[in-house]
């Protein structure tokens, strides 16, 4: 069966009219990616109660989602992921400060765990990664957008290097400065 | 929060500080922090966590993190860089050579930093084992090391090109690549001697050199770097996990990896190779082939060819090289060659001209094709139980493919349900795996509804598919039920409807609902009527409306709706491919359900020759579709011309069966009862003898199928001057059917006559005439006086009166004899 349907036509006509830097193409693209991931954070946290969120696994699982829907061509994949970490970001910290808000009755706090930011078995706060991303931010806005990146988007060093069009050693670099400085930051007492 | 200095400043200075080497670095803290103690102090923890933090991922303090293109002329162990040579999934590729007096030329294979990180010690031992692979097909591993943070490894240098490049450039005829496969099959054996996996067998990995030597690189290295598997798979997107066209099921599925993981890579490899494409062309991406090879099987090479319009590579794959990479590429991997050594052994076999061990297990059941055949399948089931004592052989063997289709169903269904299973979070693993996008699209489908309910149908489409493919009707119905009302609430396509609507009308056919899928199909057909380039949509709902007229006994529309089917395909019988056969077989059920069996010979024979250009001969639709046309000759008093087939039907089963297997007992009865019927009754009854004792053996004594079998041996025996064992065995026959587990009026009656056609051979006429009598009267109350066993039955009444002189009441008999019986 051929399901070519005008939903995916849309789709992709969106996606090229973004790649032609039409903004409001990319807001229409990253309110559906906001709704998706959104909904894909809230099924995984209620079905995993006491566990964390890995923010990489959701825009996997959003992009395979779309992808899925007919092979939709996605020409540029880093582009895609880099939106995609930034809307993951956006739905966690969402949903993060929902639960924080229902904590009395009895919501859970988001957390994250994500292997790009050392042992898989550690786990943060989602609103305090936030947090800090954003003061980080006051000080190399580059370094805070490529861990943002990295830990939001599971984008590899050479993605975020083409994404940001800055070179791999640059992206080496504030990485490295980034990620010790935040998980100092989070694991300070 | 601390305080005593500006925290960004501190983060701007650490960042700078990281970029320099050990002395610069130092005394450029020292500048920076002047006599800020508190700023220093910040520094140096936060350096000291950067230390640390590097003992775990690489190059993270490397100053010297250049671009990799600056590489050149850096040392690598033993080694100085000469030249880039390419990228590659897990990093860059440069020619080397060592820097001391011996001159060696290697392939340098730089690693990516993310691959590494804490698997430092696992890849030198890994890398140290497989130093020690040694084999003229392998690319030797000659060094590897772990400098700055950088893993590398030096590769015995292969100056060749790609396999599939190499094959055609030269123009390789079939036989060399063949020999090419058998090699490297030869190689990856080796390897797995040693225990080691390749993992990555595509063409892109085996590099041929001028003097045609193929040579495996990169063996062994994606399990070398996988460090944990759960920590590649995090990191690495979808794309990364496998190489779609070439990958085995249980790598896009994430299960465990084992030496048959290869055997399917060199099947891939073999199918490149041979057919000039790779498995599953028209998969789009990852997911596509996700799709594709979750769902069905590959086409078999030689159709592949034959659709390229090579019909002579065609000729040349039909047959045994379609058995091979059949076997070699079996979805589930314990249906596969059980070793690369297995697969090499039958590439000899194939180069020898000696017969290939693939054949022998290469039946494989076509989910689809058997729903398709189905209806074709339980008519003639159902014609043949009537037929005379062989009659049940139809039967039996339909019944077994049945129960082959239900069990790789079920095979399939688990796999699913192992993919589901895995992707559960409460299991603990938390990483997206393939089946999460399969078992989270179905649960959001809902969800997607609302917001784009097309997109929603198209999705529950696929789902309706999927589930048609694993044979799970309800669920696959109620998907379609979704869908259809999902397209019709908001306008889709006429082209998706018609699509939805044809699943549907299949998957009632399936569930035995045929009347219920008129409606669907009827409909399908009305939108695809008049549109161009759905001609083979359209021939299959004719096909499929004609089974469901069939099933409701409207024989004269069915006979229109396959004939619809038929001029469709006729018109361009080519680019139908093997779907084509089956109006034409169906035509041949009406035919022969009509008893005009000559029609349904000629309908049958066509099947069998539209069947034969696609299909391996030991497919169970070729066998089918011969033992149809053999039945309908036998029927059609052309008992001899059937003969060959019958026995070429059992020669196949005992290939790919073995003599002792019931499918291979039932075909040597088929045999045993067309002897029969051309009344040579010795050679018959030494068919039929093995089939009975070994039928005995298999299913007991008590199943039809063997009481059927004894009954073939009896009549053979008795009338072939053996009178005395052939009436002992119909005896028990009669004893079983009338007091055994499964005894039953009808088959019962059937015996009676046997026993009494016997009994007059022997001249016990006293005994015979009330057996015969009461037989007979039986018979016409269950299916009539045209009934063959009736016929049969007032034979031997004829029979019996004349030569007892009893001319009058013979007379009486002989009129009830229709012409062409006597």
């Amino acid at each position: 069966m051929n399901h070519s349907t005008s939903d995916n036509l849309a789709f992709d006509a969106l996606l090229e009219r973004w790649s032609r830097g039409d903004r409001g193409a990319l807001d229409q693209l990253l309110t559906n990616l906001y709704t998706d991931i959104h909904s894909i954070a809230v099924r995984q946290l209620n079905h995993e109660r006491h566990s964390s969120l890995r923010p990489t696994a959701l825009v996997h699982e959003a992009y395979l989602r779309l992808a899925s829907l007919d092979q939709i061509r996605l020409q540029d994949r880093t582009h895609f992921l880099s939106m995609a970490a930034r809307v993951s970001r956006q739905a966690l910290m969402d949903e993060a400060r929902r639960r924080r808000a229902a904590k009395r009755d009895g919501g859970n706090p988001v957390t994250l765990s994500d292997t790009n930011l050392g042992a898989p078995d550690q786990v943060y706060d989602a609103l305090d990664v936030d947090e800090l991303l954003t003061e980080l931010a006051q000080y190399d806005a580059m370094a805070a957008e490529i861990v943002g990146l990295r830990v939001f988007g599971g984008l590899s060093i050479e993605e975020v290097a083409k994404s940001l069009s800055v070179s791999v050693a640059t992206v080496n670099r504030r990485w490295a400065a980034g990620k010790v400085w935040l998980t100092r930051e989070l694991t300070r007492q | 929060m601390t305080s005593g200095f500006d925290r960004g400043t501190a983060f701007r200075v650490f960042e700078q500080a990281l970029g320099l080497d050990d002395p610069a670095r130092a005394e450029f803290i020292r500048e920076r922090c002047g006599d800020d103690a508190p700023l220093h102090a910040e520094l140096e923890a936060l350096l000291k966590a950067a230390t640390a933090d590097s003992a775990n991922t690489s190059v993270l303090l490397n100053p010297d993190s250049r671009p990799i293109e600056n590489l050149i002329g850096e040392r690598f162990g033993r080694f100085r860089l000469i030249e880039f040579i390419g990228e590659g999934g897990m990093g860059v590729v440069y020619r080397a050579e060592r820097t001391d007096e011996i001159k060696q030329t290697v392939a340098i294979k730089l690693i990516g930093n993310e691959l590494v990180r804490r698997g430092q010690e696992r890849f030198k031992r890994e890398t140290q084992l497989l130093a020690r692979l040694e084999h003229p097909a392998i690319a030797r591993l000659i060094d590897a090391g772990v400098e700055a943070g950088r893993a590398w490894i030096a590769l015995e240098f292969v100056d060749g090109r790609p396999i599939d490049v190499y094959c055609e450039e030269q123009q390789l005829p079939l036989r060399s690549r063949v020999r090419l496969l058998a090699e490297l099959s030869g190689a990856v054996a080796a390897a797995h001697r040693m225990l080691v996996v390749h993992r990555d067998i595509k063409p892109a990995n085996v590099l041929v050199n001028a003097d045609g030597v193929p040579k495996l690189i990169d063996f062994g290295i994606a399990a070398a770097l996988a460090d944990q598997t759960e920590a590649y798979a995090q990191t690495a997107d979808i794309g990364r996990l496998f190489t779609p066209h070439y990958a085995a099921p249980e790598q896009v599925s994430g299960e465990p990896i084992t030496v048959a993981t290869d055997v399917f890579g060199l099947g891939a490899l073999g199918y490149r190779l041979l057919t000039g494409q790779p498995l599953y062309p028209e998969a789009r991406g990852p997911i596509g082939y996700l799709l594709a090879i979750t769902q069905r099987d590959v086409d078999p090479p030689s159709r592949v060819a034959q659709s390229g319009s090579d019909s002579r590579t065609a000729r040349q794959l039909r047959g045994d090289l379609d058995a091979i990479l059949h076997k070699a590429l079996e979805r589930d991997p314990a249906d596969r060659y059980s070793s690369a050594a297995d697969l090499q052994a039958d590439l000899r076999r194939y180069l020898d001209n000696l017969p290939v061990l693939a054949r022998s297990t290469s039946i494989g059941v076509k989910i689809g094709k058997f729903v398709r055949r189905n209806s074709v399948a339980v008519s003639i089931a159902t014609v043949f139980a009537i037929c005379l004592i062989g009659g049940a052989i139809a039967y039996a063997l339909q019944a077994r493919q049945a129960a082959e289709a239900r069990e790789t169903t079920a095979r399939r269904g688990e796999f699913l349900q192992a993919l589901l299973k895995s992707a559960d979070p409460r299991s603990g693993n938390r990483d997206v795996t393939v089946a999460q996008l399969l078992d989270g699209s179905a649960r959001q489908i809902e969800d997607l509804t609302l917001r784009e309910p097309l997109v929603a149908a198209s999705m529950l489409g696929l789902v309706a598919e999927t589930d048609f493919g694993l044979g799970r009707l309800p669920e696959g119905l109620t998907a379609s039920t979704r869908e259809i009302q999902l397209l019709r609430a908001h306008d889709g396509g006429s082209a998706e409807l018609s699509a939805a609507l044809a699943v549907r009308g299949k998957l009632l056919i399936k569930s035995g609902r045929y009347r219920e899928a008129e409606d669907p199909l009827r409909e399908a057909i009305s939108l695809v009527e008049h549109r161009r380039g759905a001609e083979k949509q359209l021939g299959e709902a004719f096909d499929d409306l004609g089974a469901v007229y069939q099933d409701s006994e409207r024989e004269a529309d069915a006979e229109i709706m396959y004939k619809r089917a038929l001029d469709i395909y006729r018109k361009d019988s080519k680019s139908f491919g093997v779907a084509a056969s089956d109006p034409v077989a169906n035509l041949g059920v009406l035919r022969y359900n009509e008893g005009r069996y000559g029609e349904a010979a000629a309908y049958m024979r066509e099947a069998v020759e539209i069947r034969r250009q696609y299909l391996p001969r030991d497919h169970p639709d070729m066998l089918d579709a011969n033992y149809n046309y053999a039945a309908s000759l036998e029927r059609n008093h052309q008992a001899g011309a059937a003969e060959p087939i019958f026995r070429e039907l059992l020669a196949s089963y005992q290939r790919t069966l073995g003599p002792d297997h019931v499918d291979t007992l039932l075909a040597r009865q088929g045999v045993a009862h067309n002897l029969l019927t051309q009344k040579r009754y010795q050679e018959a009854a030494a068919e039929a003898l093995p089939a009975a004792v070994g039928l005995s053996r298999a299913v007991g004594d008590d199943h039809d199928w063997t009481q059927t079998a004894w009954g073939v041996y009896g009549v053979a025996a008795c009338l072939g001057n053996q009178s005395e064992v052939g009436l002992t065995a119909l005896r028990r026959v009669a004893m079983l059917r009338r007091n055994g587990a499964n005894a039953n009026n009808w088959r019962r009656a059937i015996s009676d006559v046997q026993l009494g056609i016997c009994l007059v051979a022997l001249g016990n006429d006293a005994e015979a005439e009330p057996l015969l009598l009461s037989a007979v009267k039986a018979l016409e109350a269950f299916r009539g006086t045209t009934y063959d066993h009736t016929q049969t039955g007032y034979r031997a009444l004829r029979d019996l009166y004349a030569h007892t002189g009893r001319a009058a009441e013979a007379a009486l008999w002989q009129k009830k004899i229709l012409p062409g019986n006597q």
